[in-house]
């Protein structure tokens, strides 16, 4: 009604109607601040409340998480204790038909693995850590022992469910404990999962066929994803098992279209050095690859004669690239004689610093009468002036 | 009009103030949860690896361990024990004694038979003169090359260090750092895993040990501090090792490894010119310049990071040391930051710029302005009559819960995934510290940190400041 009244007030009365006008629009301004600083300290309070919350949820819970955690670790030592006992007796010798009637509750007691052992998931748990600690610190007899106890508990069974999981670490894990107890059904899906999407499920299996598999090397043919360094360690671990004698032709897995293979095989050749290696390498010596060239000779250090040093050599004189002759310099460093000097000499006037280092250091080698000790700060003119005329000073 | 200005401005800054707080929280609360999903999948990968498999693998990259030393004759023949009983194969201990006034080298010398020898390198990187190399006359200790060099500070130590190294990779550690015996192991996983990326750096966690049960160099039995100077640095290193950094080497935005545990790669670094002597901050800074050059290259790369305690030190246990490394850690940000300035919020650097570099601008260096500034015009306001003060009280309700609720996560985060701390009553006195942090603690920190911009801006403090160290409690 005001309203209305103030629409109707003639215009010489204009001033008291904007004033009018104004007291309202602040009013509703004021309204709407009163409403939005509500609203917000609103919204404030229950974020902080959440907040609160949300640390009062965690305080609890990770106070209770260590204590439950310190009662687990507890009773697991004290499980820990009970099964060593157990396997103890076990791998010693003892008795197995009196260790079978105990664990189908049959007959006396005379080991002390009770119903829940067999039931309960964190019994199960802490047995089964025994067994795989125990396994893999024995061999023989006792191995196959604690094998058989693996088997009689059901974990097999329980390894080969987790090899279908959908969760990559559980497949891994699965991967880990079925290959290091050797269970032969478990082997064509270890085998397929060497080309797993998962990188954490590749590496599990790659090192379980390389222990599973006829020998550790058949895999490389199969595998689809590059091969990591810790991949070739793996299957590196396992070679290493191998006596000499039953260790494959290396030169067969040589393939430079898969450089990762290539540079596995080139470098454990050095450990073994079969002389198969020497005539495949020397066919690479000069390939279009500029890695596979580098591995190539490096790998060839390991095998000193004739036949090589002359190789590396021509190599060495045909190449231009400064970063190549320093690798084959290195390669041929062991093979070298005083025939070698001139050459030796000619690469130190090159321009290259690390390759005329790299050719003083073997000049220092040879001739040490005519080299002094190479200086840190390194001229290299001038002191390759030094090192063909001793009588010069060095610098 | 001027009471327009003055009211937009208010707003402005009440405004500015709380989104500026929000996100804070918001990238708080985001970096705190990226961590701890990459934790879990770190711990469940790592759980049942057996690393004794590969420790004579010839595919183990070759490691130097550099360790500079100044003023270290209490502990360092303890230090290099330490180091050279790791187990990795391919490893060289290099300890740099940069100029040392007591008694260090003579005491290393003595201990470990040491004996000058002709050690050819290439000075790829200058650095001050080196008086002399040595290596033992005791087999046993073949692993071990001692450097004796004119001061220089602690970047010019490594720089000579990474001159004389002649390993693919450099580890960088503080000596009187204990090192997990399988510590390189597991730090070169992400290096040997990796096919398609080139990993540059790898950072470790580091934690702390003071009060905790030493013997020859190996960590008994880890104990909370007793003081709280220290106790609250656990806190803080929960946050920074366990949380922040994991969750940036996820996205590849890792700006710092600890200057006290971490591995380089040789030839990137020489490439980058090594660590820079201008600067206090010459961890921060040299991985900066690492992303750089590896961007430069548009090569694939990463900076990796072990979520895993691998490296245990001793933090400062009083107000005074504390404070010097803070007001260090702060110019350090500063001058890192003023020199990488180009990488702000450009795409060219990807989310090192448009994420890592703004966030450490915004966030990490900004944030004790915002605070104190926020504070003294809070304080105008209510001189003048104008303070909301309904506004501050819930801003400072709302600040406080976002720092408790991130701590409490960080101390569940550690208990659930690392599980180090054995005592229901420290983790309990853990959650008093952090609740009590933001009285007893945080506004000193922020100070430190306005005195560290003060002291870079007007040039006074320019040093590293003494470190005085007490040594590792020894059980028996």
């Amino acid at each position: 009604m005001v309203f209305q009244m103030l629409q109707n007030i003639p215009s010489n009365l204009s001033p008291l109607k904007d004033a009018a006008h104004n007291l309202g629009d602040r009013r509703d301004e004021n309204i709407t601040q009163l409403i939005e600083e509500e609203t917000l300290k609103l919204w404030i309070t229950c974020i902080v409340v959440f907040l609160v919350g949300c640390t009062f949820l965690l305080f609890c819970y990770t106070l209770i998480h260590r204590h439950l955690k310190n009662k687990k670790d507890e009773k697991e030592k004290l499980l820990n204790k009970k099964y060593t006992q157990f396997l103890a007796e076990l791998t010693s010798g003892a008795e197995s038909d009196s260790m079978l009637s105990m664990l189908d509750s049959t007959g006396e007691k005379t080991l002390i693995l009770d119903y829940q052992d067999l039931k309960n998931r964190g019994h199960r748990k802490v047995l089964l850590d025994g067994i795989r600690t125990l396994h893999r610190q024995f061999s023989g007899e006792v191995q196959s022992r604690l094998r058989e106890t693996y088997l009689m508990m059901g974990f097999a069974s329980d390894a080969l469910k987790g090899l279908q999981s959908k969760k990559p670490q559980k497949r891994a894990a699965a991967i880990k404990e079925l290959s290091e107890f050797d269970i032969r059904d478990a082997y064509s899906t270890i085998f397929a999962l060497v080309n797993d999407k998962s990188q954490s499920v590749r590496d599990a299996a790659i090192k379980g066929r390389a222990k599973l598999d006829t020998h550790p090397l058949l895999q490389l043919k199969e595998l689809n994803y590059e091969l990591s360094d810790w991949q070739k360690s793996l299957i590196h671990f396992e070679i290493s098992k191998i006596s000499r004698e039953d260790l494959p032709r290396l030169h067969t897995y040589l393939n430079p279209e898969k450089e990762d293979q290539f540079s596995f095989i080139t470098t454990i050749s050095s450990e073994y050095r079969q002389k198969e290696m020497v005539a495949p390498l020397l066919s690479y010596i000069a390939h279009n690859s500029a890695s596979i060239r580098k591995m190539t000779h490096k790998a060839l250090s390991n095998f000193p004669s004739k036949q090589v040093k002359e190789a590396l050599l021509q190599q060495l004189i045909a190449t231009a690239a400064p970063e190549e002759q320093k690798t084959l310099l290195e390669a041929v460093s062991e093979m070298l004689d005083d025939n070698d000097l001139q050459l030796l000499k000619d690469l130190l006037s090159l321009e290259n610093r690390e390759l005329v280092i790299e050719s003083a250091r073997q000049l220092l080698k040879i001739a040490p009468e005519l080299v002094e000790k190479l200086p840190t700060d390194f001229n290299h003119k001038e002191w390759v002036a030094h090192a063909i005329d001793p009588k010069i000073t060095a610098p | 009009m001027m009471d327009q200005i003055l009211d937009h401005f208010v707003d402005f800054a009440e405004m500015g103030i709380f989104f500026y707080c929000m996100g804070i929280m918001l990238s708080y609360w985001v970096i705190s949860l990226v961590s701890y999903r990459a934790l879990k999948s770190y711990k469940k990968q790592t759980e049942h690896e057996q690393y004794e498999d590969i420790i004579s693998s010839p595919f183990l990259p070759s490691i130097s361990i550099i360790a500079p030393a100044y003023n270290e004759s209490v502990t360092i023949v303890d230090n290099i024990r330490s180091l050279l009983s790791l187990h990795y194969g391919p490893l060289t201990v290099i300890v740099v004694n940069d100029g040392s006034k007591d008694s260090t080298r003579d005491v290393a010398i003595e201990a470990y038979d040491l004996e000058l020898v002709d050690w050819h390198y290439d000075q790829k990187i200058s650095t001050k003169n080196v008086r002399g190399i040595y290596k033992s006359k005791n087999p046993a200790y073949s692993k071990l090359v001692f450097v004796d060099k004119e001061n220089g500070g602690k970047a010019d130590a490594i720089n000579v260090g990474v001159n004389v190294s002649e390993s693919t990779f450099f580890a960088c550690i503080d000596v009187d750092c204990i090192i997990e015996q399988d510590a390189f192991l597991k730090m070169v996983r992400p290096i040997m895993r990796a096919t398609k990326e080139r990993i540059i750096a790898v950072g470790g966690m580091v934690w702390l040990t003071n009060d905790s049960d030493i013997k020859q160099g190996k960590l008994i039995n880890l104990k909370l501090p007793k003081a709280f100077v220290p106790k609250i640095q656990v806190l803080e290193y929960f946050r920074a090792f366990l949380l922040g950094r994991t969750a940036w080497s996820t996205f590849n935005g890792l700006l710092l490894i600890s200057g006290a545990f971490g591995i380089f790669e040789r030839e990137i670094v020489v490439e980058a010119g090594g660590y820079n002597h201008n600067t206090v901050g010459e961890d921060m800074e040299l991985v900066m310049r690492l992303h750089a050059a590896m961007r430069k290259r548009k090569e694939a790369y990463r900076v990796e990071y072990v979520p895993e305690p691998l490296c245990w030190t001793e933090a400062p246990s009083d107000y005074n040391i504390l404070s010097r490394q803070r007001n260090r850690w702060t110019r350090g940000t500063i001058e890192c930051l003023l020199f990488h300035k180009n990488m702000f919020f450009n795409p060219k650097f990807g989310a090192l710029g448009m994420v890592s570099y703004p966030y450490w601008l915004l966030a990490e260096w900004l944030a004790p302005f915002v605070e104190f500034f926020g504070l003294i015009y809070f304080v105008l306001l209510a001189c003048f009559g104008l303070a909301n003060l309904d506004f501050f009280v819930y801003m400072i309700a709302l600040v406080y819960a976002l720092a408790i609720s991130v701590s409490s996560f960080a101390i569940f985060t550690q208990e659930v995934i690392q599980g180090e701390y054995k005592s229901v009553k420290d983790l309990f006195k853990l959650f008093i510290v952090a609740f009590t942090e933001a009285f007893r603690y945080h506004p000193k920190t922020v100070w430190w940190s306005l005195k560290g911009n003060y002291d870079f801006i007007t040039g006074s403090n320019k040093g590293w400041g003494e470190m005085t160290r007490a040594g590792f409690q020894k059980k028996d």
